[in-house]
């Protein structure tokens, strides 16, 4: 019966630090970041900032996490034309 | 389909003719597939959906998002493959479409309509164990204190927002469209919204911690 209010406390506990980085910033970089990622690098060791934003923002996380997931997809060969069979 | 250097695409996809036609469609192509595997792998929301639907969806958005990035050339500064800078387009152009379709009929009036979303009293719901007196009297006075900080510290426009997204989990898309904003300035304006709130409660001597626990099963 308190499921609104539970919602609410959880999204106002949701802050993070004044200056962080906001949500155009991050989509003008993603490309960027995403590579980074895809190659292996700890994105929370080399740009916290991005992490945090990504971790109170669920728009940003689910754009972020896509162009990742195509890029992972690239790089194991997945979305390679398939061999012309017919 | 040829393998290009960034420098490769750019000058293809600015060229006239036959070598800009076939740039614009491997870059199509590419991108394409790209969404294709994401809406058939990553969107559970879309199971619903057969292969040639799911395909047709990828081909739509694929070709708007190959007229996003011929608009765009000019902004891509070469500090990625320049195929991760068209996906980084094509996935906000499949996203945005996504949610603006999920959100259709979406309305800020329709969702503050529904009246006082807090509980009038603490009473417990039929069939669920009641809270003891000194637990129930103490929700009721936090529920009192959160009902006056609404009020009080958030603006209208504030209150809607983070009631959309917050409590109703509406994407901050869809509400910057019924605001008539943007999604950077809808950001802030709940950043601030959040903070303002959260600032009050501690002056209350309310952490979000103990409202968390008092309020949860
Ligand atoms: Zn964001």
């Amino acid at each position: 019966m308190y499921e609104n209010i539970v919602h609410l406390i959880e999204c106002i506990s949701l802050v993070h630090q004044e200056g962080a980085i906001d949500c155009v910033s991050c989509d003008a970089q993603f490309h960027c970041w995403a590579e980074q990622a895809a190659s292996g690098a700890d994105l929370r060791a080399i740009l916290p900032d991005v992490v945090a934003h990504l971790e109170v923002c669920p728009e940003c996380r689910e754009e972020f996490e896509a162009i990742l997931c195509i890029l992972r997809a690239q790089q194991s060969g997945l979305l390679d034309e398939p061999q012309e069979s017919s | 389909m040829t393998d290009r250097s960034n420098d490769e695409w750019l000058a293809d996809l600015r060229a006239d003719g036959d070598m800009q036609a076939e740039a614009i469609n491997d870059l199509k192509h590419r991108l394409d597939r790209g969404i294709y595997y994401y809406l058939s792998r990553e969107r559970s929301d879309l199971s619903g959906l057969s292969e040639t639907e799911l395909q047709h969806m990828a081909d739509d958005m694929a070709q708007d998002s190959v007229l996003r990035v011929l608009e765009n050339l000019d902004s891509f500064r070469g500090d990625s493959q320049f195929t991760t800078w068209a996906i980084r387009i094509a996935v906000r152009v499949a996203i945005s479409d996504l949610r603006r379709a999920r959100y259709r009929d979406f309305s800020l009036d329709d969702l503050t309509a529904d009246g006082d979303f807090l509980p009038a009293s603490a009473n417990p719901v039929a069939g669920t164990k009641p809270p003891s007196p000194e637990r129930a009297a103490e929700q009721a006075d936090v529920l009192d204190k959160i009902r006056e900080a609404l009020a009080d510290v958030l603006t209208e426009r504030q209150f809607q927002a983070l009631y959309a997204v917050g409590v109703k989990g509406v994407s901050i898309d869809a509400v910057a469209v019924e605001l008539g904003t943007n999604r950077n300035a809808l950001y802030k304006l709940l950043h601030d919204a959040r903070r303002k709130l959260r600032q009050h409660f501690e002056d209350e001597g309310l952490s979000m911690n103990y409202m968390l626990r008092l309020f949860q099963e």
